[in-house]
């Protein structure tokens, strides 16, 4: 598992619990309809053999940050099954480690989490035990290559309180997206949610770095006086800034992607399978690691026609593939077609299947002779669903 | 029940694969080993003790397995355990004149320490999936000193090589051992797969007395008289057998797991052979990629022609290549234009752009690790390989091996 991160682990071992990451990964997703009903968005299945949490964990473990909590609270089950003891990413350390974070019952009541600042103070005796200086707030619902100790440096190089990450997003999107406004120092000097007339076009990307004793102080005095501090984004960068606390914007420049509705999804993946991609996923020095199930290579028969595509083991293919992500232990009959769509793992497709512009969750069966197809939207297969008909099921 | 990995295999006959690996570590079928399935077998059947025993250089065995964890052997009982002899005479090709009973001997108190009542031997030559739990529940209901599994097979008339094969009377004991030419026998053969169950104490008891008499000998020659001296019976085994004891046997390997029947007898069915895992992203076939009857492994790039081939992880193949019935190790790229047919590229070798490689089904070439092969002539064929000009290949060792003629 070291290799090639030789360095930066060793190196890692020096700053130990300078900062640790708290990864925000209860969230519902519930523009992903079907694909979330069962999971949490954080453990939607992406580029045929990843989750999208991969991608926060593997920069954090890339990033030399070896202790991590996992604040879950919307169906975890899947999430946490996944994550284990977090060595697949390298991250089962004897100091630290990944945790798994849910709400809790106590005396003080129910403590379910209300939001996103909220999630964390109800978590402070598990970041105050790690003792860290720094504190990394994460989201697990985003695709992107990050290297935290960067945003870091530059924490302490402004002498931050809070550093927020942002990215250039087009003007007319802005509106979408939580909006910093900067001075020429890149400290953030306004903040609007989701403006009508965006005054800039650098969107919060939902990361932050906080100065731990100063977010500690703002979490545990608001709470006493009442304070609604629920919501980073909401109340706590603009509480921040109503103090002159030192917030400061870190431009990040590379591909990051909120795969937030079915469409979006839909063309991140498709994007994906194109080799000469930004996110450059073959980049050795910068792995995405996931738990990797143990499967024999995939197989392509006499008859397969695969082009454009990404296939992952354990497939046996006999039909025709295009301009299409396949994964793991995928079975698709002969003659059947698969075009412009995403098909999860565990899936069995019997013959003369026609599957075009669709998303297939895990372990859906088609039967022979059945059909998909998204005209104007993209179709939606859940998980363990079977299509088609009853009377020739697909072997 | 305590395992034992007996990995002193000799490593001759299957040279240049094995020049500078033991058989446990030869790459298999796009991204095994060939010591995942005997570990796999142990470990399934509840094996939680494993003593790897060899004469080798342990570090490609090392590298591969590290705490067994892929196995569910990094746990608090038992695990694994080396015990490695490589001063005996170098270890160079995996075999010691003097045998490799002092290397048992002297690692004796394993087996004390193990406390299992049984001991199962296996090694990594004979490619197989056994279940292991059903060899000792007959070990036990038969009540023999030793049980030997064997494989039954009706002998084809062309086979050139030998195999020691057991007689075994009708009631399964074990008659007699002898090594059978397969090109002078015909019909029924019963082939002794050295795997072996018996109870710890008489193990022990018997590598003892074999270095009381100070004889130099290897563990299976001590177990091949056992059997025949002391009550013992044959396990038969149904499933999928190859004996790797040639390049060409290791080629035929590889070429049956394109059949479904042989892959999930071997590989995916009741036991499901654990490996290592790497995270390798999945791999991408590009529009002018053509694939037909392949297994391929994660992390592939694909532009060429590919048919009844086995490719391994992180293999490239540019566009207008041909790789027809080869097996491509991991980490190897092949260029544009290169024509391979019948050939076994080792792990990180290059094939420039336009050469062409080709074997027969009978001698496959084979390329080793690290080499790169450069156009070398127009048509250039196993038949007409020249020499003359091998200063455009570097790196290539011994070249007259590589082109073996036919």
């Amino acid at each position: 598992m070291c290799g090639r991160g030789w360095s930066r682990h060793s190196f890692s071992r020096m700053m130990k619990n300078e900062m640790i990451a708290m990864i925000l990964a209860g969230g519902q997703g519930s523009r992903l309809g079907k694909l979330t009903r069962t999971i949490a968005k954080p453990a939607v299945p992406f580029g045929g053999k990843y989750r999208i949490i991969d991608f926060s964990l593997s920069n954090c473990s890339n990033s030399g940050i070896r202790t991590i909590g996992v604040v879950t609270q919307y169906q975890p089950l899947e999430l946490n099954s996944h994550i284990g003891n977090g060595s697949h990413w390298g991250l089962d350390h004897k100091d630290g480690g990944v945790t798994i974070l849910q709400p809790h019952s106590s005396l003080d009541g129910e403590k379910w989490f209300e939001g996103t600042a909220h999630a964390i103070y109800q978590n402070i005796s598990y970041i105050d035990s790690h003792n860290p200086t720094y504190l990394l707030i994460l989201s697990g619902d985003h695709i992107y290559k990050m290297d935290y100790e960067h945003m870091l440096h530059f924490h302490k190089r402004k002498k931050a309180s809070a550093t927020v990450a942002v990215i250039h997003v087009p003007l007319t999107d802005a509106s979408r997206f939580g909006i910093m406004n900067t001075d020429n120092t890149d400290r953030i000097i306004d903040f609007e949610e989701k403006p009508a007339k965006p005054k800039s076009n650098l969107a919060s990307m939902g990361i932050y770095i906080f100065t731990w004793e100063v977010l500690r102080r703002y979490l545990v005095e608001s709470h006493a006086t009442g304070q609604n501090m629920d919501d980073f984004g909401k109340n706590v960068i603009p509480s921040f800034l109503a103090n002159g606390e030192n917030v400061f914007a870190y431009s990040f420049n590379g591909y990051w992607k909120d795969v937030g509705t079915i469409e979006s999804l839909w063309e991140a993946n498709m994007a994906f399978i194109n080799p000469d991609h930004e996110l450059n996923i073959r980049d050795k020095s910068w792995r995405i690691y996931s738990k990797n199930p143990v499967a024999p290579p995939h197989y392509l028969a006499s008859g397969a026609k695969v082009k454009e595509s990404l296939i992952v083991d354990g497939c046996y293919i006999s039909g025709e593939i295009n301009h299409s992500i396949i994964s793991q232990n995928v079975k698709i009959g002969a003659n059947s077609v698969i075009k412009d769509s995403i098909v999860m793992a565990n899936t069995v497709i019997g013959k003369n299947v026609t599957i075009d512009h669709a998303i297939v969750g895990e372990h859906a069966v088609f039967a022979n002779n059945a059909q998909i197809v998204g005209d104007q939207s993209i179709e939606v297969v859940g998980y363990n669903e079977i299509v088609g008909g009853l009377n020739d099921e697909a072997e | 029940m305590c395992g034992i990995l007996n990995l002193t295999e000799s490593r001759l006959a299957t040279y240049p694969l094995t020049r500078h690996r033991p058989i446990a570590s030869l790459p298999f079928c796009s991204r095994y080993r060939l010591i995942d399935l005997p570990l796999t077998n142990l470990t399934t059947a509840g094996v939680e003790t494993i003593g790897v025993f060899t004469h080798d250089n342990l570090r490609s065995i090392y590298d591969h397995v590290r705490s067994g964890k892929e196995w569910g052997l990094d746990s608090l009982h038992g695990g694994l355990f080396f015990f490695s002899d490589p001063g005996a005479d170098g270890g160079r090709n995996g075999v010691s004149h003097e045998g490799d009973i002092f290397n048992y001997f002297n690692n004796i108190a394993f087996f004390d320490k193990s406390e299992s009542e049984y001991t199962v031997i296996m090694g990594t030559r004979m490619l197989c999936n056994i279940d292991v739990k059903a060899v000792l529940r007959h070990h036990i209901e038969q009540g023999a000193e030793i049980t030997v599994v064997y494989k039954s097979t009706e002998v084809q008339n062309n086979e050139d090589k030998n195999e020691s094969c057991l007689t075994i009377d009708e009631d399964g004991h074990v008659r007699g051992l002898r090594s059978c030419s397969m090109s002078e026998n015909m019909g029924q053969l019963f082939i002794n797969m050295d795997i072996y169950i018996l109870k710890t104490e008489l193990l022990t008891k018997l590598i003892r007395n074999a270095v009381a008499e100070s004889e130099h000998c290897n563990l299976n020659d001590v177990l091949h008289q056992a059997i025949v001296n002391l009550p013992s019976n044959g396990f038969e085994y149904t499933g999928y057998l190859k004996n790797i004891d040639s390049v060409e046997a290791y080629y035929q390997a590889n070429m049956d797991m394109l059949e479904d029947r042989n892959m999930t007898a071997l590989l995916k069915g009741s036991q499901i052979i654990h490996t290592k895992v790497k995270n390798e992203a999945p791999t991408y076939y590009s529009r002018s990629s053509d694939v037909e009857d392949s297994l391929i492994a994660n992390g592939c790039m694909i532009h060429g022609e590919v048919s009844h081939s086995v490719i391994f992880r992180n293999v490239t193949i540019e566009k207008n290549t041909v790789v027809n019935s080869s097996i491509i190790m991991q980490g190897s790229s092949i260029g544009s234009g290169a024509e391979l047919h019948y050939v076994i590229l080792d792990k990180q070798v290059r094939i420039e752009p336009n050469t062409k490689l080709v074997g027969t089904k009978n001698k496959p070439i084979v390329i080793e690790k690290n080499s790169v092969i450069s156009r070398i002539a127009e048509g250039l064929t196993t038949d007409t390989a020249p020499l003359k000009n091998q200063e455009n290949t570097i790196n290539t060792p011994n070249i007259e091996t590589l082109f073996s003629r036919k």
